[in-house]
């Protein structure tokens, strides 16, 4: 085979695997928000975010994600101690806060899921977060 | 890459993947729990014994109002754990957990679930009735029982795992995330973090090595 023609190949195969990772990279929730998910509410809600029966509410209610952007920040850090309708099935689990995640932290989490899971894909900052970690009743 | 050096790579990617195995195969299960030095007289000799303890008496009542005894779990396998319900920290993942062990052994009526509530203010029936529900359990095989203050600590102490009051935990209880496998005379077979997915796939997996012994007896 002429030397030229395998080199053309060969580049322009790594070329489109770079494409596609980028491609990958860009498209999927950001990663960082993957791992405080997968550390600190994956063990009740589910790596899908399916919830667990009636007990522990599902996090793939867009509806309730859309209606809940400024509520997100609190639930996270400091727990919900009252009844939540998600998918239109009442749960009255309490859940506890995170209180050890920083501003930072939980921005990524919240990215995770929104990207994954809202309509709106709404993106928090750290600042944001901040803000309204400041509002939680 | 040559061929040969691929299979060679192949091949060592997956003999390491079988070394990392979750769920770890056992002939046999120890037997765990306090134990009594029991002096008999057999002819005019002493013959001094260790025996375990055997958890064989209690009497508490399950979320459907029914006394539940020790006689009950009698010839069965049962596991054993401690909770209440508006625990906000482990408890959701060890009843997430239990249930996976529930379904692997819905059908099998030699296995029953055995959890206690530490919360003796709120937990009442009805409250463990509607949390039974939420799960979608049914009361003959998993029992959510009440047996009171002391009697629940003095249990606890006996399958040796912790179980408080504690104003400084989340939810007021302090109390340990273990699964206790148990056998059909009441002894302790094996310890399990109820929190961890691993130890629920192995406690699924050693009940098999339970059954095998208790159906060869």
């Amino acid at each position: 085979m002429n030397v030229n023609l395998r080199v053309v190949i060969l580049s322009s195969f790594v070329l489109i695997l770079l494409a596609l990772m980028i491609f990958r990279s860009c498209s999927r929730p950001p990663q960082k928000g993957k791992v405080v998910y997968q550390n600190h509410c994956a063990s009740c809600h589910g790596n899908e975010g399916e919830g667990f029966r009636n007990l522990i509410p599902p996090l793939t209610d867009s509806n309730y994600l859309d209606a809940n952007q400024d509520n997100f920040a609190c639930i996270v850090g400091y727990g919900m101690d009252q009844e939540v309708i998600v998918n239109g099935t009442s749960y009255t689990q309490p859940m506890a806060g995170i209180e050890q995640l920083t501003p930072t932290q939980i921005a990524n989490v919240a990215n995770y899921v929104y990207g994954r899971w809202s309509t709106t894909k709404k993106k928090f900052t750290p600042k944001e977060i901040e803000t309204l970690l400041g509002n939680c009743q | 890459m040559k061929f040969p050096q691929v299979i060679f790579l192949l091949g060592t990617i997956s003999l390491l993947n079988s070394c990392i195995e979750r769920v770890q195969k056992k002939d046999k299960l120890e037997v765990y729990g306090s134990t009594e030095i029991l002096v008999t007289n057999e002819h005019g000799e002493e013959v001094i014994e260790n025996v375990t303890l055997h958890i064989d008496s209690f009497e508490v009542v399950n979320q459907d109002s029914q006394i539940v005894t020790a006689a009950n779990f009698k010839g069965k396998i049962y596991i054993v754990d401690f909770f209440f319900t508006h625990c906000p920290t482990i408890c959701p993942v060890m009843t997430k957990n239990m249930a996976k062990i529930y379904d692997a052994y819905e059908e099998d009526n030699q296995v029953l679930f055995l959890s206690h509530t530490i919360d003796f203010k709120n937990d009442t029936i009805p409250q463990l009735k509607k949390y039974a529900n939420k799960i979608g359990i049914s009361s003959k095989k998993w029992h959510m029982v009440y047996a009171g203050k002391e009697n629940t600590f003095d249990l606890a102490k006996q399958y040796m795992v912790s179980a408080a009051e504690d104003p400084n935990s989340p939810g007021g209880y302090m109390h340990s995330g273990a699964f206790i496998l148990m056998d059909g005379q009441h002894r302790i077979r094996g310890y399990y973090d109820g929190t961890l997915e691993e130890d629920t796939e192995q406690l699924i997996a050693d009940i098999k090595v339970l059954k095998k012994e208790q159906n060869e007896r």
